[in-house]
């Protein structure tokens, strides 16, 4: 059996996507006002320090820092700041670690200068 | 207009047009404490909504929600009072002050013509440009509105009263509509996501 396509009413749906992917870039608050997000970018930086940075999947399983949909926003929330990105892991493709960018690390970098700064 | 094209029109300004008249008796019933005077509130959500049916529809979405408003008019309470031709302008105003605020603030989007919107290539949109919308098609709707009220109507309010209030009701109700709608997006994703998650979780521990 054979179905005409409707042209309008595919359009009308692609036109309807284009809208949906435009209301999700409305620009929010600084990420890092957010209540724990600093403490997740912390928690991600000192894994990474430490050589052993967190796989993607390991972070949104720990319920300690929040629900499995709080901690994946989060991590979005901290790529499209441009403070982590998600970067292959050379034992296996599929795993994703997330990783501190340079601007996460200029970021910790002003902090620990400002407390130097405070303590002296 | 080749017939097709003009079927096109016609369903797109239908839909306009449902859509505004199936919006517009809910807000009503649910935002009326929010009126100023009768026509102008301090929230008006669907300035947000004529701003996507301009986007999405184009000129067609405009003359939808265009006619949707005069019927709507003629319909409620104020209909019968209220002068004709003054109702038809108060009609026309918002469609013609959504489109030019597109036209000032996109430059490429799929309302723009009645083409298909793959043959279009039409880049993302933007987020700070839609609130810029929101803000230039505020300022238009609510200064030839209000001007419309004083030249062909019998306005007993202040122009520089009427024209604050609605410049507010017309900017936070597009804002508060765009991010319920950006929060409702993020909700349905992150349930579907997290459904996926555990199904691939189960999946995984499953012997």
């Amino acid at each position: 059996m054979s179905e005409k396509q409707n042209p309008n009413l595919l359009d009308l749906y692609l036109r309807f996507r284009w809208l949906v992917d435009g209301l999700k870039t409305l620009p929010s608050a600084d990420v890092l006002s957010i209540p724990n997000v600093e403490l997740l970018l912390a928690d991600i930086t000192q894994a990474w320090k430490s050589g052993e940075p967190y796989p993607i999947n390991k972070l949104l399983d720990r319920q300690e820092i929040g629900h499995f949909n709080t901690v994946r926003k989060r991590i979005h929330q901290l790529k499209d700041a441009g403070l982590v990105e998600l970067q292959g892991s050379d034992a296996d493709s599929r795993v994703k670690l997330v990783v501190p960018t340079a601007q996460a690390l200029r970021y910790f970098e002003e902090y620990a200068a400002v407390i130097r700064q405070v303590s002296k | 207009m080749r017939s097709e094209q003009y079927s096109r029109f016609v369903l797109f300004a239908a839909i306009g047009a449902v859509v505004w008249l199936g919006f517009l008796p809910l807000y009503n019933l649910l935002f009326s404490w929010t009126e100023f005077v009768p026509g102008i509130n301090w929230v008006y959500l669907p300035h947000g909504l004529r701003m996507m049916l301009v986007l999405l529809l184009g000129p067609a979405g405009a003359s939808g929600f265009t006619l949707g408003a005069a019927i709507y008019t003629r319909f409620s309470e104020f209909g019968p009072h209220i002068d004709p031709w003054l109702d038809l302008t108060l009609a026309v105003i918002p469609g013609l002050a959504a489109w030019l605020a597109v036209m000032l603030t996109f430059r490429q989007w799929p309302g723009q013509s009645l083409q298909p919107l793959v043959c279009a290539g039409a880049k993302a949109l933007d987020g700070r440009r839609l609130l810029l919308l929101a803000f230039v098609s505020a300022i238009l709707n609510s200064t030839f509105h209000i001007t419309a009220r004083h030249v062909l109507g019998d306005e007993v309010y202040e122009w520089a009263d009427l024209l604050i209030a609605m410049l507010i009701g017309d900017l936070f109700g597009a804002l508060i509509l765009l991010y319920t709608l950006k929060g409702c997006i993020l909700l349905f994703e992150n349930i579907k996501s997290s459904a996926m998650h555990y199904e691939r979780k189960a999946k995984s521990e499953s012997p």
